[in-house]
């Protein structure tokens, strides 16, 4: 697996912010946006539900048109999965078959400011 | 037109409110779209759309699964006959509240145009195999759809399936701790009968089968010419003296 920065650990205020297209690996199946979330042990990351993180990720094959791969619409404070805190949130699914493929994304931050980090896993 | 299965796709979020799985290309107009879900039980079902304008005509299938093992989940199947489609069809399912949650989709070719569904169950399973309940189906052209929800913390948690279903699309934990596990599986019956699937999943424990059974179009697979039986007369001869 390997991680691709998007967004470092900063303070986003309301607004879109785009990362560019990324090469992905020929081989690689699935790709997740991974944004770092609230937990006890680090309070002060994302840490309103009010301040909302909605995403949008497309990819390509080829040079060719851009397909959706995923949206989100997530929340901040803490939020668990089989009664564990989540201390990265992957959001995404699986890659179109083929080489030479892409994915580009954009969030958008409303209720903010949004301090975060997030980065594109690919597997 | 004989049953066939066009493109799946998949979708994963460890903290939505909405989630849309991954756009695929479906047949322009006829197919059958076929989708579920597994999400964690804090949140509650809200909606179900997709962007192909077919949003009103998801019907349910069977009800609800519910249950508290593995901290709590949901499940629910929807499908929506003689859909259109085109390039990037995504299906979006709508929730009460952001929470972790997996979904699939797949486009079955040559269904009913005007209610498909043969019939169909679901239920929970906690022992290996993982199993659906049995179907019995009541008409002879059907293709079956299985959906499985797990719960693995394997990295990944891998699926199979041994009563003859192909599994289309796979939902595999990426580290063990961020989605629920799951698999969309297919399998084409030329007969009625009593059928079910069975899973395994490698790390699974606490999990939900479900087994729809849908028709195959009228007319479909290859065309039979009704003939007379051999040697019936098609004129009578006589001899003029």
């Amino acid at each position: 697996m390997s991680t691709v920065p998007l967004f470092i650990l900063n303070d986003y205020e309301d607004g879109t912010y785009d990362f560019p297209p990324i090469d992905i690996p020929d081989g690689a199946t699935a790709a997740d946006f991974s944004i770092h979330r609230c937990t006890s042990n680090s309070p002060t990351i994302w840490p309103l539900q009010s301040t909302i993180v909605s995403l949008w990720l497309e990819s390509s094959i080829d040079g060719g048109d851009w397909v959706g791969m995923g949206e989100a619409v997530m929340p901040g404070g803490i939020s668990t999965f089989k009664g564990n805190e989540l201390e990265w949130a992957k959001t995404g699914g699986g890659l179109p078959e083929g080489i030479n493929r892409r994915v580009r994304g954009s969030i958008q931050v409303a209720g903010g400011p949004l301090y975060s980090e997030a980065n594109l896993e690919i597997s | 037109m004989a049953l066939g299965v066009g493109v799946s796709s998949k979708g994963r979020s460890a903290s939505s409110a909405s989630l849309a799985t991954t756009g695929v290309a479906t047949q322009a107009s006829g197919s059958l779209i076929v989708t579920g879900a597994i999400w964690s039980s804090g949140s509650t079902f809200s909606s179900i759309a997709d962007n192909k304008g077919n949003s009103a005509n998801y019907v349910q299938i069977s009800t609800e699964l519910s249950w508290a093992f593995s901290n709590g989940a949901r499940a629910r199947m929807y499908y929506c006959p003689n859909a259109a489609g085109g390039a990037g069809h995504t299906v979006t399912w709508g929730l009460s509240g952001a929470t972790t949650i997996t979904a699939f989709m797949v486009e079955i070719t040559g269904a009913a145009l005007a209610s498909p569904l043969d019939l169909a169950n679901r239920q929970t399973d906690n022992s290996s195999p993982f199993v659906s309940p049995s179907i019995v189906t009541t008409n002879a052209a059907d293709i079956l759809i299985s959906m499985f929800g797990g719960d693995s913390g394997s990295n990944p948690a891998t699926h199979a399936e041994s009563t003859g279903f192909t599994i289309q699309t796979n939902a595999n934990e990426t580290d063990g701790s961020s989605f629920w596990t799951g698999c969309l599986a297919t399998r084409i019956v030329a007969a009625t009968g009593t059928y079910n699937s069975s899973f395994t999943e490698s790390g699974g424990g606490f999990t939900n089968v479900w087994i729809a059974a849908f028709k195959e179009a009228a007319g479909g697979g290859p065309t039979v010419y009704n003939r007379k039986p051999f040697g019936t007369p098609i004129f009578q001869s006589r001899v003029i003296q």
